[in-house]
């Protein structure tokens, strides 16, 4: 059976020129006869699959390819590999991923069909995912090559903050979004698995722009030193509070949750800094928000309110979805609130037991823009935990 | 007294002095992340000219956002720093749960619709 050629890539030190990644994949895939190799990174939007430039000569031009509508968007939404007939042998494109968090996906061509080849192509795009990853830590070509238009630089500077978008592990998966993706400065969120406890953080600094994208880096910051330290939830709300007011004298606020989910148990224990209540997903279904008496947002410094720590006991399957204000109020110049009833009712009606986290949060934030025709006027994040349940 | 009226075309302030240190603000329309910047312009004006006790009145106020909620937390601070106070009257159900959700109806404080009042 052919299998993949590694040598050629661990032997060697990762190239830095992106150009000559999809050089890379087709010669380590050579003996499975993969040809015409096209690396596709997804936008920051998460609308289109932009093509990683290269200097091979390919059958066809390699163009930007529409998530919604192609059959390299396909793979990237099923996360499966897709095939089409071509004169020439078959077009397969495979999912890349770095870990579990979507990054693009692999178009290539195989002489025929054959299943062992098409999964050896597969694993080609974990390679690849792994590859792009090493490559993007030390390179801005893939960062550019995600970006469709100019990013201001709240939202640039806020992208260099958030963790992978997706994360999964067969206990618990999650997936987060955040729009205007382009011009997004204050809402961020957060998460650490550090078994048994999954971390989590939604933010929204108030205001907008620069000022609540640089308030939004000291939130995050804290909370992941706090974190880092082992600290509880009440002691990590607390001292977020502390932190903000003395960089910013009461004149600075961010309102969010921390929570904490045990993946064995599914305990979930959660604070709440003024912040809308994340809600509670059973069956597909909105069966309740997540109650917690919020203390003021961090940043007034009130040293004497403890937070409370509310706690509830997932069911597996149980989904917990952690919203910013601009999801839900956001308007256009002249429209009218998407609203909470509306977000409820679009979770309840899109079967959001049968989907993954990264497509019910990938069609809620579609349906959340055309409301708004496409123009937000606040930043609208969205971060949804999923409990499978332990075993 | 001093009689100022502002508007843009969603928000209109209307500001009436009284002595040295008093001041009602009134407003009426929406107060979200498009039309926040010439308030606080108008509560930075109050705070150059020493006024201290500011009532806000927010009976005609028929939306506000989290960036609505940030201007009125800076004025509370302005005022108590300054040895004085902000009250908020009759703001209404929906302005009233955005303070109850961001946990300020126990930090700020909110005086009830005029009808519920006594």
């Amino acid at each position: 059976m052919p299998r993949l050629n590694l040598t050629p890539l661990l032997r060697s030190t990762l190239s830095q020129k992106p150009e000559s990644v999809p050089a890379a994949l087709e010669s380590i895939g050579r003996d499975l006869g993969v040809a015409d190799v096209i690396v596709y990174l997804v936008d920051f939007g998460q609308k289109y699959l932009e093509p990683l430039g290269d200097y091979s000569t390919h059958g066809e031009l390699p163009h930007s390819e529409e998530v919604a509508t192609t059959m390299a968007g396909r793979a990237f939404i099923s996360q499966e590999p897709v095939t089409a007939e071509r004169p020439t042998g078959v077009r397969l494109w495979v999912p890349i991923c770095e870990g579990s968090d979507r990054t693009g996906v692999l178009a290539l061509t195989l002489p025929d069909g054959d299943p062992d080849a098409t999964a050896a192509c597969a694993e080609l795009g974990i390679l690849a995912g792994y590859i792009i990853a090493t490559n993007a830590r030390v390179s801005d070509i893939f960062n550019l090559h995600r970006r469709r238009k100019s990013m201001t630089l709240a939202a640039s500077m806020q992208w260099d903050l958030l963790p992978p978008l997706d994360f999964a592990s067969p206990q618990v998966s999650t997936a987060g979004l955040l729009e205007p993706a382009y011009e997004v400065g204050g809402d961020c969120f957060d998460y650490a698995m550090n078994w048994p406890v999954f971390n989590v953080a939604i933010m929204d600094s108030m205001g907008h722009g620069l000022n609540s994208a640089v308030m939004s880096g000291l939130a995050l910051g804290c909370y992941r030193h706090e974190r880092r330290h082992g600290r509880a939830l009440g002691g990590m709300h607390e001292e977020l509070d502390a932190v903000i007011e003395s960089r910013y004298g009461g004149r600075g606020f961010v309102t969010g949750q921390l929570a904490q989910l045990n993946v064995e148990t599914g305990h979930l224990q959660w604070t709440n800094a003024g912040h809308p209540l994340p809600l509670h997903i059973r069956g597909g279904q909105v069966i309740g928000d997540l109650a917690c008496r919020p203390t003021v947002p961090w940043g007034i410094g009130r040293k004497t309110v403890e937070p409370t720590v509310a706690d509830v006991a997932l069911e597996p399957g149980d989904g917990v979805l952690f919203y910013t204000d601009g999801v839900t109020d956001g308007r256009a110049r002249t429209g009218t609130p998407f609203g909470l009833d509306r977000l409820i009712d679009l979770v309840g009606q899109m079967a959001s037991d049968q989907l993954g986290p990264q497509e019910i949060v990938r069609l809620i934030v579609r349906r959340v823009l055309e409301h708004h025709s496409e123009r937000l006027s606040d930043d609208a994040t969205l971060f949804l935990v999923k409990w499978t349940g332990s075993e | 007294m001093a009689l100022q009226v502002s508007r843009t075309d969603l928000l209109t302030t209307e500001i009436r002095k009284s002595g040295q240190q008093h001041a009602l603000v009134m407003l009426d329309g929406e107060l979200d992340i498009s039309t926040v910047a010439p308030l606080y312009e108008k509560f930075a004006e109050l705070a150059r000219e020493g006024i201290n006790h500011v009532a806000l009145n927010l009976a005609e106020l028929e939306f506000m956002d989290s960036t609505g909620l940030s201007v009125i937390i800076a004025e509370h601070k302005r005022t108590t720093s300054m040895d004085g106070e902000l009250i908020i009257f009759s703001p209404s159900a929906r302005v009233r749960k955005l303070f109850e959700v961001a946990g300020m109806d126990r930090y700020l404080n909110i005086r009830p619709l005029r009808e519920e009042a006594s």
